[in-house]
Formats: structure tokens, sequence, C-alpha cells
């Protein structure tokens, strides 16, 4: 009684490792292990925020990890070959796309170019916007790359859930308020039941007739009733204008 | 006629102090607009406490010559003082209350509230509003005895949800209720509205949807 958790508005995904899972494992001569930590590099970050093209990122790598550089490329060209996309997100997403008061985002560390290319095995339909490092020129988990996503949407942290396979990239979005989750078996079961409970699908039902919250006598008569709006709003110690706000939804 | 709570849609209270006609609807407002300064509240509150009878209930409306007094708008208004911790400078309007549920003067409902759950939700949103001892002490237990004599009633949604918030706050487990409840669920996630209050006169009952689907959540998150 004390916690009244409305469902979010919002729901902002990572792609890698949750939208989509891949394989390190190429036929090259690159380890999965080392493929893995060629990603984790400043080099990497870099063309991440879109600070250098994919090539020169390939280039500074084979440097560093004493590598040719076409074997990275085609290392790099066979795991995204392996990109699958999770049907049973993807399928939950769609249902999702149902409810106008409810919008889905993704939030991805990727570069110009390889986006550009998973982009031909997406349903983008999906989103109602995608959120790239290449684009913004951030990457997670810098806080201000959350922030700008939370402007563009605009919502509060707590209306939005933030779901990433990486521990640090959920830390970041906590730290500016978003309810964030660890990507995992259970997410999403966690999702339907926030969604879908009686309770959740209760509030989806508010977040789109709140607005009129008419009475009705036993007359039949309709009309704007203040007493019953603020009953609304003291029942759910939430106030109008924050969480029966309806989020912008802006194209691609 | 008692149309106050129906003021088109303008603001209800702004800072230059227009305000329903009604002391339930200010009541209510005050809590959730949380108008600042806090002297404006006070000035409110102070204004409000004139129109209390000898007997502790409160007039409905600011208008000394409609002399309509209800148990539970007392209740309301109370729950309003207690939340702005002036809660104490209303004692005889607590024993209002506390009367009307020794005598269980709801059981018909009241002049503005026709449903005996409502009432109850009600008195128990009161109780919510302060965790003060001697308002715990003077109608928790016995709320508790009148929300047991409810459970397993057929009801609407709101009459519903209502009981189960109040027994929910109470301890008092009330399952079957529950299931009830749920079972009134509509496909599009809402609840049926149910009878919230009448106008004293006329009679005319008013229900709304959004706040049985409210007090359903509420009810279902507690």
């Amino acid at each position: 009684m004390d916690f009244l958790q409305a469902p979010p508005r919002g729901l902002v995904f990572d792609l890698g490792d949750v939208l989509f899972t891949w394989s390190a494992n190429t036929t090259t001569s690159i380890p999965a292990q080392k493929l893995r930590a060629i990603l984790s590099t400043p080099i990497w970050y870099s063309y991440e925020r879109g600070e250098i093209s994919r090539d020169v990122c390939y280039e500074l790598s084979a440097q560093q990890f004493s590598l040719p550089a076409p074997e990275i490329a085609e290392a790099f060209a066979q795991a995204r070959e392996s990109l699958q996309p999770d049907h049973a997100i993807v399928s939950f997403l769609r249902e999702l796309k149902k409810d106008p008061s409810i919008h889905v985002y993704a939030m991805s560390n990727i570069g110009k170019e390889d986006f550009e290319e998973i982009a031909t095995k997406t349903d983008w339909e999906i989103f109602d916007r995608v959120f790239t490092s290449a684009t913004v020129g951030m990457r997670k988990p810098e806080l201000r790359f959350y922030c700008h996503v939370l402007d563009h949407i605009n919502l509060a942290g707590n209306q939005v859930v933030f779901i990433d396979d990486k521990e640090e990239n959920v830390s970041g979005a906590q730290a500016v308020g978003i309810r964030g989750f660890v990507f995992g078996k259970p997410t999403t079961h966690m999702l339907h039941e926030m969604l879908n409970s009686p309770a959740g699908k209760g509030w989806r039902y508010l977040f789109q007739n709140v607005k009129q919250c008419s009475s009705i006598t036993d007359g039949g008569i309709v009309f704007v009733d203040n007493f019953a709006k603020l009953l609304v709003a003291d029942i759910l110690k939430d106030r109008y204008v924050r969480n029966f706000q309806a989020p912008e939804r802006n194209a691609g | 006629m008692a149309y106050d709570k129906a003021l088109s849609d303008k603001p209800v209270l702004i800072p230059e102090g227009i305000f329903p006609d009604d002391l339930d609807t200010t009541a209510l407002a005050l809590k959730v607009l949380q108008p600042s300064p806090t002297e404006v509240t006070s000035s409110i509150l102070d204004m409000m406490a004139e129109y209390v009878r000898e007997d502790g209930g409160f007039q409905t409306y600011f208008d000394r010559s409609k002399d309509r007094v209800d148990p539970i708008v007392s209740a309301n208004i109370l729950a309003c003082f207690y939340y702005y911790n002036r809660g104490h400078e209303l004692g005889r309007t607590l024993d209002y209350v506390r009367l009307t549920l020794l005598n269980r003067s709801y059981i018909q409902g009241t002049r503005y509230y026709s449903s005996p759950d409502c009432c109850l939700g009600f008195i128990g949103r009161l109780l919510r509003s302060s965790s003060d001892d001697h308002l715990q002490a003077t109608l928790g237990s016995l709320l508790e005895s009148r929300v047991r004599e409810r459970l397993g009633l057929e009801g609407s949604a709101l009459d519903l949800a209502m009981r189960i918030i109040t027994c929910a706050q109470l301890g008092v487990q009330c399952e079957r209720d529950r299931r009830a409840l749920l079972d009134l669920q509509c496909d599009d996630g809402s609840w049926e509205g149910g009878w919230l209050y009448q106008y004293g006169r006329s009679g005319v009952k008013i229900g709304n949807r959004a706040v049985t689907t409210a007090m359903a959540i509420a009810a279902l998150s507690s």
C-alpha cells in the first residue's frame, strides 16, 4: 500500500547480447576470447563513439594486438553473420507495440558501419527510436548518454526500464534514476508481470484514459469531476503531469 | 444543489484562493496539490475549521445556510487536518467518526456516500493520513472489527477494492474478495465504475471508472 509502482512508460533495450545473440567463434586464427578483448579497448570505444571509422579501428586494433588487419576484419564479418534476433523478446515487443501508452527504444554501443550492416537484419518497426553511440558521440556507461536518451524520450528516470547484459551499463542507468535490470532468462517474464498483471493492465488503462476521467450519473450524464481526478491522484500517489503525460513519439 | 464537485475543468485550487464550494473536495485538493507557500494551506485549513459544529460534524459546504453534515465528508476533512499535523485540533470530529463506526451508522450509506464499503474505505484513508497514536488508538481496532463484518459480501468493484485496501492496511486477510475483484476486471484493464458518491437531495448517484480502476490497482498492489 505504501509503495505503488506504475509500469514503465518507456522500455530501453540494449541490442547486442539482448535483442541479438552472436558468436565470437570464427574460422579465423583469432580465438573468441581475443575477439572479445578487441571489443574492450579505448580504440574500439572510439569507433563506437563515431570518432574513427571501422577501417581505422581495425588498423589500430591490429597494431595493438599484433594481428593482421584483414584477419580482424574477417573475424568481425563472421561475428556479424552469426547475429540472431531473440525471437521471444522481439515478439513480446511487437505485442507491446499495440499499446500507444508504452514506447520501446534501443540504446546501443555500436559503431556506424556495424549499425548500418545489422540494420538490414532487424525489424526496426518495434522501436519508437534507436539511439546509437556512434550517432550521439557517447557510449554507455557514460551518464550523459542516459541523460541524452531521457531528454529525447521526454520521460523521467523512474518511468523507464532499461535492460542490458552488462552490469556496468545497468549501474549507469540506475545512477540517473532509471529502473535498470541485467538481462537474463527471467527478463521477459518480469516485463510481462510489470505490464500484463491485473494491476499492470489497470495502470495501462489509466495511462490511456485518465485524461478524461469523466464521471457518470446513474441517469447517464457524463461530466468532468474534479473530486474524482483528485481522488485518483491521491490513491496512486502520483501527480498527473508526471505519470500520466504521454511521451513523445519520434520516428527513427 | 450539490454540483460543486464538478467545477468544470478549471484548477480547483489556485494561489489567488479560488476553491470549490464544498469542503470535501477542498480537503482532498489541499492534500493532493499541496499548495505553496504553506501559509496558503494554513489559511484554508483555518477557514475550514470554522465550519465544524458542536458535535464535531463538518458542514459540507462553505455556506452556513446549508446545514449538510456527513460523517464521511467529516472523516475526509479530518484526514486533511491530520495530514498537515493539525488533527489534534479536531478531537470532537474524531469522536464523531468513532461513533459512526461504533453505531454502524454507515451501514445503509451516509448522505453523500451510499456504500458501506466506501464509507469504511474513507475512514481507512483517514487512518493512513497520519501515524498519530491517538488517531490509531481511537479508530484502528474498531475499524478492523467493522471491516471484518464486510468480508465476502457482494459488492461492486469499487466496494471490493476499497474493502481490500482497508483490510490490507489493518492486516486482515481477504483472499475471497481479492478473487472477486480480479474476476470483475474488464478486457481493457479497467474496472466498471460502481457508485462512488451521491447528491444529497436528489439521490443522483455518481460513478467513475478511473477512480474504481485506481482503487483496484491499489487493492491488488497491497
